[in-house]
């Protein structure tokens, strides 16, 4: 009996031995004496197969391992990299002349026939290889041709004016990498040309990338870039406020005096490239009047949306295009904040009593999304359109969505990383398409033109024409371009881009 | 009693399976994952292609039967988010949360039986007061906000601790996380030793032990004590459960990569396959758990007996 005693009481204490013994095991990382800059993001990279996922934070990490065979600056620009020079053969062969004496990381030479396995791998061309997500932008590529060691032509089936934008996205892979193991490797090893090597990924907690000092473009200034997923935004704030995480993105307007009060701090903006408009749905008999959707637009007061629910932290856009983009038209004109006006539109169109509509949004995918459909739904009851918001998850909202089923009015924030505004009229004003409520036959025009000139000009002149045409015969309420904010330690000299990308090649620590 | 425990494994096979089909069922009718997993201006084409890639253009029965044949081999299937195999997944972030939870369990028994003891020994004092006052609080913060006041206070304003992550392991990257998963856990333990020892007290057994003569010190420790624990055993069970949950929040505010943040960004992304991994594991522990305290139980209380004659 006494004994028993005694085992039970020393199960207790071996329970406590064990205990301090892991406390003690758990050993303190000790950082170096390096230059090295941390990044939060809210969530974590998934796949580093850079044709294998579809996010941002995952690119921001590949864009420091791979290059590719054309880029954009920070002002959307096309510029060359790893491609010496491009031009057009006629509108559908295009033909890179590459940089010679590039290696991987891993020593495998780049040249003419990375490039054609690359296209023909995401063009699906390689026969056994899994389909990659982002196949459909490639589908154009009839056959990609080596010329010569430095040389090669991609021949596509029709022409494709934002062909040279999906080039610029397009990293290149090695090919012996990745021929060994059907590219199960590259997820987790990647291997690029880019400026960083992957040093090491914790999952869950942090990766690390380290510079690569031979890098072909001269050696990084940055030894160490570090992605932490941080997916509370107080908490992100936190740590940059201590200095442990020097950018994060995604700051809300609300944030914004928090981080400036902070003297080793900075917010930085920069014009998104995203568009947010109210989808009208001209499917709908009582959306089919002209005056009724012109009625809508007279009606919301954007200016006074950027400023009360977002701060001031956006620019009112015409139509669908922000400024930055080909295809913004110079000459625009606004729809004029005019509830008279849009009552007698509406009396006009055979709704003297106003009518009862709901507007479907998302909850939370996009900046303050239901706070702006709550002010839009309050402006269109005033002038008679006495509407409903409909607020429902993400999940919801795209099942609804793809199978077409809207209200009268939904929300949209509309990404596009071309700087082109062909990508979204494609998506959402084609009549047609998965996203298209309306259709004008001069607007297909138009965007069918657009899509299949090549000429900068007169692709550009095409493009404006849709806008203005859409302007005139409006199927959305056009709303604004919001700004993406940081949070930015100011020890480092970093600028943000409008595609949301963060690269740190270039950046420096003072 | 081995025919009790054989009866009670039995039962927990079949709560297992119930909850793998509500798992199955709730995770799929809530939303189409492709939706979630790609951009909202994806194709339908590139959708379809996907779809049929994870199986889920099976009817859900099929999809069901599916999942179990695989699982009890012990493949639950591919990361829709990931594309990696949803266990391989699980297991890379379940020692950071056991870990946060052995040191919430451990940290809140540190702290909980001697508040409890001193709180009933020395009942209506001040200090019983302020102890009991303490274990109220602890029971009614609601975690999410003593997590951020710690982050405030302890990590931004005195720079004590850090704020989150995992540090490779390091001791302090838990402490936070665990006071603030271990608040309520504390408290409950607090308040059961203090009234199981009250009620000891009263005993006849522990006069008599007064009677004989022992000091206050084994009479308290020996006597009270050991039997006013039984209760803690019974609770432990239900709160190992409770801290699953309560990590779910815990680690997503302090960016701790352990299986509850895997838990809630799965379900944001409708990654199934890594949810119902999470779900089967973490009930097939509680489950285990609560039948290991079952046997510990008639350990430690020779007076309860299973078997009982019909």
């Amino acid at each position: 009996m006494k004994r028993k005693k005694i085992s039970k009481v020393g199960s207790i204490l071996i329970g406590f031995l064990i205990f301090f013994v892991m406390f003690m095991s758990w050993g303190v990382q000790t950082a170096q004496g390096k230059t090295r800059v941390v990044v939060a993001q809210g969530v974590e990279p998934t796949r580093l197969d850079p044709d294998m996922h579809r996010e941002t934070p995952t690119n921001n990490v590949c864009l420091h391992i791979y290059d590719a065979l054309l880029e954009r600056n920070k002002e959307g620009e096309i510029r060359l990299d790893l491609a010496d020079s491009w031009r057009y053969l006629d509108d559908t062969t295009l033909e890179f002349k590459l940089r010679k004496g590039i290696k991987f990381s891993n020593g495998e030479p780049f040249n003419a026939e990375v490039v054609k396995y690359n296209f023909e791998r995401v063009a699906g061309l390689i026969p056994g290889a899994k389909k990659v997500l982002h196949s459909a932008d490639f589908t154009v590529i009839k056959e990609v041709k080596v010329i010569d060691e430095y040389t090669v032509q991609i021949i596509k089936k029709k022409p494709h004016p934002l062909f040279l934008s999906f080039v610029a996205q397009k990293y290149m892979v090695p090919i012996e990498y990745t021929k060994r193991d059907n590219f199960e490797g590259l997820a987790t090893k990647p291997v690029g040309t880019g400026p960083y090597v992957l040093k090491s990924w914790m999952k869950g907690s942090e990766l690390i990338l380290e510079a690569k000092k031979d890098y072909w473009k001269g050696a990084p200034k940055i030894d160490e870039v570090v992605f932490r997923p941080i997916p509370e935004d107080s908490t992100r704030i936190s740590e940059l406020k201590v200095g442990n995480v020097d950018i994060i993105a995604n700051l809300k307007p609300d944030n914004i005096g928090e981080v400036k009060a902070q003297k080793h701090l900075e917010v930085k903006f920069v014009p998104s490239n995203r568009t947010s408009m109210v989808f009208i749905n001209a499917e709908m008999d009582k959306m089919k009047d002209v005056r009724v959707r012109k009625a809508i637009n007279h009606a919301i007061d954007v200016p006074s949306l950027i400023k009360n629910i977002f701060d001031g932290n956006g620019f009112r856009v015409s139509t669908l295009s922000p400024k930055h983009f080909v295809g913004w038209d110079p000459k625009e004109k606004f729809y004029s904040y005019d509830p008279e006006r849009a009552k007698k539109l509406l009396a006009e169109a055979g709704f003297p009593n106003g009518m009862d509509v709901a507007i479907l949004t998302p909850r939370g995918r996009w900046l303050n999304d239901v706070q702006a459909c709550e002010a839009i739904a309050g402006m269109l009851t005033k002038v008679g359109i006495r509407t409903k918001v409909n607020a429902v998850e993400f999940g919801v909202f795209a099942r609804q969505t793809q199978a077409r089923q809207i209200p009268e009015l939904m929300y949209a924030s509309w990404g596009n990383q071309h700087f082109n505004v062909l990508h979204t009229l494609d998506a959402v004003a084609r009549s047609g398409r998965m996203f298209s409520f309306y259709k004008s036959e001069k607007v297909d025009d138009y965007i069918d033109k657009a899509a299949m000139t090549v000429h900068p000009d007169k692709h550009t002149e095409y493009l404006q024409l849709a806008l203005r045409e859409m302007w005139e015969d409006p199927s959305f309420g056009f709303l604004y371009n919001l700004k993406d904010i940081y949070g930015v330690n100011k020890r480092l000299v970093w600028e943000p881009r409008p595609d949301e990308d963060i690269n740190l090649y270039g950046a420096y620590v003072k | 009693m081995s025919k009790y425990l054989i009866r009670r494994l039995f039962h927990s096979i079949i709560i297992i399976i119930g909850i793998s089909i509500v798992v199955f069922l709730i995770s799929r009718l809530t939303g189409d994952p492709i939706s979630v997993m790609v951009d909202f201006d994806t194709s339908e084409k590139d959708r379809a292609i996907l779809r049929k890639e994870f199986g889920l253009d099976e009817p859900l029965p099929v999809q069901y039967l599916f999942f179990m044949k695989n699982a009890l081999r012990g493949n639950f299937g591919k990361s829709i988010r990931y594309q990696e195999p949803s266990l391989d997944l699980v297991l890379q972030r379940l020692p950071a949360t056991i870990r946060l939870i052995i040191f919430t369990l451990f940290g809140s028994l540190f702290f909980a039986i001697p508040i409890g003891i001193i709180s009933a020994l020395k009942r209506n004092s001040f200090f019983d007061l302020v102890g009991m006052t303490f274990t109220f609080l602890g029971q009614s913060i609601p975690s999410f906000w003593l997590g951020i006041m710690l982050i405030m206070i302890v990590g931004v304003h005195f720079r004590w601790l850090p704020i989150s992550g995992y540090g490779g392991g390091s001791l302090s990257y838990v402490i936070m996380p665990a006071i603030t998963l271990g608040a309520v856990t504390m408290a409950s333990f607090a308040r059961i030793t203090r009234s199981s020892m009250l009620e000891v007290l009263s005993m006849d057994y522990v006069q008599t032990a007064r009677a004989k003569g022992l000091s206050e010190f084994i009479v308290i420790v020996k006597h009270t004590l050991r039997n006013a624990l039984i209760p803690i055993v019974t609770i432990l069970g239900l709160h190992v459960a409770l801290l699953m949950g309560g990590a779910v929040i815990t680690e997503q505010i302090f960016a701790y990569p352990g299986i509850g943040w895997l838990a809630i960004q799965s379900i944001y992304n409708r990654d199934f396959p890594v949810i119902q991994t999470i779900v089967m594991l973490v009930s097939i522990g509680i489950v285990f758990t609560n039948y290991i305290i079952d046997i510990i139980y008639t350990i430690i209380d020779p007076r309860i007996h299973y078997e009982q004659k019909k």
